[in-house]
């Protein structure tokens, strides 16, 4: 039998044997708590060996076959002896047997969450931390502190920024809900359910974006460094629109039926939109007062025949490209457009320009809009579908963009040059779009949409219900977005208060003192350009002794190797862009094995000192660039 | 729901044996008949056995 099938055949026969003495310890009275125990660590064992198997060469040998035939069998059976150990223990309502069937013996302890609900909790939670449970977290009626939860909330929504919190090794699973007292609705426990469930969905796709985008961040973030000091953050905004109402201006289809008559509201409404939307804008004659753009692509092609000296002010997220970062406008403002993943950024500036993103320009501005107190919000163009096919409003540099059939796929294609380029960053193109119908803006019917358009259309419902926003849903198309009032955008006009929105007056008001910041960002970069200078020289080392340490014997160069290793660590813990950079790498070394696969244990931490050695390489010079850009000679020459 | 997941018991279980089917539908098409014949039958047996237990 080859080696990595024999080892996963030994995990699967502990995982059976110890299954079967599960269920005798319930026949017999053996002790039923230290065997499930003891079974959890073997299906952790099990869960390692299992994930090796799909990349493995099997040879097709008759012992082989056997092997696999026998481990299908252990399964099978494994899984009986579990229904009845489940079925078992859901029948007590002791804490310490509700522990037991909550874990069950599959769960991920260290990386899934567990939600509690309600107020008598603390038992559960101790005896869930006994087995090794790491994340749990707690809504209460009050946010009092609970021995052991790893935090305490209040509502549902809450339970889904703690999900969303959960840093590090990234939760894959739904979380298991667990009822602790009788004043807790069913209806809650659905809602949490969903809440829970979304943010999953959230953080999934974060991860994805931080794989594809986080060196493109960083590498641009730190080019950026220099015009993001010279600028005001938004957190400078947070009082300067307070009651005032707010026209979010998206890129959708629908746009193009109403977007004349935004004309009527210049003046009385904060217009805010988004770089996409510039064309259609533009095709209007319509001159927005905010102009927000966030993904980290060039986005340039969006700005073509707009004369972003006329709106009043362009609000970038700081890891935008520096092209777009460099295009002259009447008023520049930064934010963290990723939120606290862009916290390295502003770090050294002792200002918090974090907005709650929800994953799109389009949620990002609401969030804007909700953190400036404007009322009402009001929004046009924001399809969140795919109406007829169509994709985007007439005038928009993509509006060819259309939904059509290919091998039984859905796809857009008919993008313009422009995002054809851009999409190389992100591998976006011609990908197929897997679509689901939901509520049309009318109520009566249906509309295709995209997983992704949904969980933004979620995610608004959810601030503008969570925050009791009053939300005007004015685009006459689209998708229904729930919390919102739809009515047409000329009711809305007719409806509006008379106010004197004197947008540029409100922007001038905001105090900002230039010189402070460039100071600042320059201490900020020389603290990093010193530690990536000290990462480096510690990975070279840490290399060189790798190398010594084998073959086994060098007991010498193994100790001065784990105390570089722990040197090394504890720099890299302060700069966290450079994990950012290289998260997709560091993903495909998670849950590697230093027992059970010490060459390949190995082999991944010798290819992380080169990942340093690599970003130390890519982000070094650009570090020292935007230090001598910030320098006062190099300004005064600019 | 009250309020566990199958995932917390069953997850693992059934993903360990699917990744084993896939393998076992890899091999088999270059495992001799004669050799792969008396294997599956003792397999169809013992899955029997089991389903009856």
């Amino acid at each position: 039998m080859c080696e990595p099938l024999s080892v996963l055949c030994l995990a699967a026969q502990d995982v059976l044997l110890l299954s079967r003495a599960a269920a005798a310890a319930i026949r017999d009275g053996g002790d039923l708590k230290a065997t499930l125990a003891r079974l959890r660590t073997a299906y952790d064992r099990l869960r390692l060996t299992t994930s090796r198997l799909g990349g493995q060469d099997i040879p097709p040998t008759r012992d082989n076959l056997a092997a696999l035939l026998s481990l299908r069998l252990s399964m099978l059976e494994a899984r009986k002896h579990a229904a009845i150990v489940r079925r078992w223990l859901e029948r007590h309502d002791d804490p310490d047997f509700v522990a037991d069937a909550l874990l069950g013996v599959c769960w991920e302890r260290r990386r899934d969450p567990v939600v509690l609900l309600g107020d008598d909790t603390s038992d559960l939670v101790a005896q869930l931390r006994a087995r090794g449970q790491e994340r749990i977290i707690v809504c209460a009626s009050q946010a009092t502190a609970v021995e052991g939860a790893t935090v305490v909330v209040t509502s549902p929504f809450e339970v889904r920024a703690a999900v969303l919190c959960c840093s590090g090794d990234q939760p894959a699973r739904a979380a298991t809900i667990k009822r602790c007292d009788d004043a807790v609705t069913k209806e809650t426990v659905i809602e949490t359910n969903r809440m829970v469930q979304e943010a999953l969905d959230g953080q999934r796709m974060c991860a994805n974006t931080i794989d594809v985008f986080g060196a493109v961040w960083i590498k641009q973030g730190i080019e950026n460094l220099p015009i993001i000091a010279a600028h005001p953050t938004i957190d400078l905004l947070r009082d300067s629109f307070a009651g005032l109402p707010a026209v979010i201006i998206a890129s959708g289809p629908s746009l193009t039926r109403n977007i004349d008559q935004l004309k009527a509201l210049k003046g009385r409404a904060l217009l805010i939109t988004f770089s996409h939307s510039l064309g259609a804008c533009r095709r209007a004659g319509l001159v927005p007062d905010l102009v927000l753009a966030l993904d980290p692509e060039d986005l340039r092609y969006h700005y073509d025949g707009t004369d972003m000296t006329q709106p009043e002010a362009s609000l970038l997220g700081a890891t935008i490209h520096p092209g777009v970062m460099r295009l002259p406008t009447k008023r520049l403002f930064t934010f963290a457009a990723n939120n606290t993943i862009d916290s390295w950024i502003y770090h050294g500036l002792d200002v918090n320009p974090m907005v709650a993103t929800g994953g799109s320009v389009a949620t990002s501005a609401l969030a804007l809009a909700i953190s400036w107190r404007c009322s009402p919000i009001v929004f046009v163009g924001q399809d969140l579908s795919y109406p007829g096919g169509e994709v985007y409003a007439k005038g928009i540099s993509d509006d060819q963009a259309r939904i059509v059939k290919r091998d039984g796929h859905d796809v857009i294609e008919g993008w313009s040059a422009g995002y054809a380029a851009m999409a190389t960053v992100g591998g976006q193109g011609g990908s197929a779009v897997v679509l689901r119908e939901v509520d049309d803006w009318h109520g009566t019917g249906k509309v295709p949409t995209s997983f992704q358009f949904d969980m933004y259309r979620r995610w608004m419902e959810n601030v503008i219900k969570q925050f009791k926003i009053t939300a005007w849903n004015c685009t006459e198309g689209g998708a229904r977005i729930d919390g919102c009032e739809h009515i047409t955008l000329e009711a809305a006009i007719a409806k509006l208060p008379t106010v004197d929105a004197r947008v540029g007056e409100r922007l001038d008001a905001v105090a900002f003192d230039r010189a402070a910041s460039e100071a600042k960002m320059r201490s900020h970069l020389r603290v990093m350009s010193g530690q990536i200078q000290q990462a480096g020289e510690l990975a070279r080392q840490c290399t060189r002794l790798f190398h010594a340490c084998t073959p086994a014997g060098a007991r010498g160069a193994r100790r001065a190797m784990r105390k570089a290793s722990r040197k090394i660590q504890a720099i890299v813990d302060q700069m966290p862009y450079l994990v950012l950079a290289n998260q997709a790498h560091l993903h495909q070394r998670t849950g590697l094995d230093p027992i059970e696969t010490p060459d390949e244990w190995n082999a991944g931490a010798s290819a992380n000192y080169q990942l340093v050695l690599e970003s130390v390489a890519a982000f070094g010079p650009l570090l020292d660039a935007a230090l001598e850009e910030l320098t006062p000679a190099h300004r005064r020459a600019a | 729901m009250n309020e566990t997941t199958d995932d917390a018991w069953f997850r693992l279980t059934d993903e360990c044996a699917e990744a084993s089917r896939q393998v076992i539908a890899l091999i088999l098409k270059d495992v001799p008949p004669a050799e792969a014949w008396p294997v599956l039958i003792r397999y169809r047996t013992e899955l029997e056995h089991l389903e009856r237990r």
